[in-house]
């Protein structure tokens, strides 16, 4: 099978798997590592549990390939499904979870809400860490969407379903309760 | 084997497809139809608030003695109260059509509120709205019962107000009504110029304004048809409370 992501877009790709499920591979291929970072870095869950969301994820995906509007970008699609599954799947399980981020991660987040210099983050990994555990997890799923995945407010409000408005205030909210926490 | 590999053994395993695509279709297209649907209906919701607000007999409204009860009687509430419903439908259907979730709640709330004000005004002025809340008292029993509240401030013999119907006429100055609470009551009429056109008959039912007598008989010193506002509308102008004579809200009558 040759590799047609390069050159061809998530929806001709959409259109691909449709007609041929083997072509489905190529979609699982692009977004299998950034999606399985995701759901780690939103539930807390360990590798082998990640995993099995983001095969249900992908097969969810494939049922309903036909609902995919491509007014919206696949990656949007793509997270909210995945954002779905992880929180129906972070439900069920009623395990304590820990949540672990890279150290970009935290820079990228100490930086956007606490204005830390990068030299201290070594420093207070730990209690960033920590002060993420204890948020509320719609104040931490938004808080990653924004400085850890990077996605802009259109992008999070159609992952999210929420409208751009709800989006900012969220946001807004989750950076106070962050600094709030940190700073107790 | 990497993830990906394995879904799609999974997928070719266990024969997973695609859901059709008019499943999808036929889903948006219900949530679009129960939103118009919705909206539709508050449009008639509006026209017929509208309307019985304005056929309200606000002109009695300063002879009443408790305006408060005469004021929470003229609310609507079975459509305020029906409104609010199609409105919660309309919000529920908006939110899951394809790009729902871009839309806060004020902004739909105040784009139904809008919509339905300006149509329902429409629909008002075109006479829809009398016609339809017509068409709900003679052919939804409930509706029938619901809406009798309005007479309730008329059904006050005490506060000199009497309603109900016609079931005996004694000569031209006396009638025997029935009130909403089956008491039968013999109406003097004499006080009340009436025009040539008017031709009392059994079952006619009536909103009277006079005081009471004695047992069981009232005095009248004006009286309405209780028929739709649009039968109304076509009536001559009715002679005024007390033949005009009134000081400080009250009737001076003379009598002998």
């Amino acid at each position: 099978m040759v590799d047609k992501t390069e050159e061809t877009t998530d929806a001709d790709l959409v259109k691909l798997a449709l007609q041929n499920k083997e072509q489905f591979l190529l979609l699982m291929n692009k977004y299998e590592k950034p999606l399985l970072i995701y759901i780690i870095r939103i539930s807390g869950f360990n590798k082998e549990d990640a995993e099995d969301v983001l095969q249900e994820t992908f097969i969810n995906i494939y049922k309903n390939l036909n609902a995919y509007d491509d007014n919206l970008k696949f990656s949007s699609w793509a997270y909210r499904i995945a954002h779905n599954q992880t929180i129906t799947e972070f439900r069920k399980r009623k395990t304590r979870h820990y949540y672990y981020y890279e150290e970009k991660d935290l820079i990228n987040l100490a930086d956007s809400i606490i204005k830390v210099d990068n030299k201290s983050i070594s420093h207070i990994k730990v209690d960033i860490n920590q002060t993420f555990s204890k948020i509320p997890a719609k104040y931490r799923e938004i808080l990653i969407l924004k400085f850890v995945e990077g996605k802009d407010y259109k992008e999070i409000s159609d992952i999210l379903k929420k409208p751009l408005g709800t989006v900012a205030t969220l946001i807004n909210r989750a950076k106070k309760k962050f600094q709030a926490e940190f700073n107790k | 084997m990497d993830l990906s590999k394995k879904t799609l053994e999974k997928i070719t395993k266990e024969k997973i497809t695609p859901k059709p695509r008019y499943t999808f279709l036929i889903k948006n297209y219900l949530v679009w139809i129960g939103a118009g649907l919705s909206i539709f209906l508050g449009i008639q919701a509006v026209a017929i608030i509208i309307h019985l607000i304005k056929s309200q007999d606000w002109d009695i409204y300063e002879l009443v003695n408790n305006r408060g009860e005469f004021l929470i009687l003229s609310i609507p509430y079975f459509w305020l109260i029906s409104l609010g419903l199609f409105i919660f439908i309309a919000y529920y259907n908006i939110k899951h059509t394809k790009s729902g979730y871009k839309y806060k709640l004020s902004t739909i709330l105040i784009a139904y509120f809008a919509l339905t004000l300006v149509l329902g005004t429409l629909v008002y002025f075109i006479g829809l709205g009398e016609n339809l809340e017509d068409m709900f008292s003679k052919n939804v029993p409930i509706y029938g019962m619901i809406s009798q509240h309005r007479n309730q401030m008329w059904q006050h013999p005490e506060e000199g107000r009497l309603v109900g119907k016609i079931i005996e006429i004694k000569n031209e100055d006396l009638l025997r009504v029935e009130d909403y609470d089956r008491y039968k009551w013999l109406v003097d009429i004499s006080e009340i110029d009436l025009p040539d056109f008017v031709k009392f008959q059994i079952g006619m039912r009536l909103k009277i304004m006079g005081e009471i007598m004695g047992k069981n008989e009232f005095r009248a010193i004006m009286l309405r048809p209780d028929l739709p506002q649009r039968l109304l509308n076509k009536l001559p102008p009715p002679p005024p409370p007390c033949g005009g004579m009134k000081e400080n809200n009250n009737c001076i009558r003379n009598i002998n």
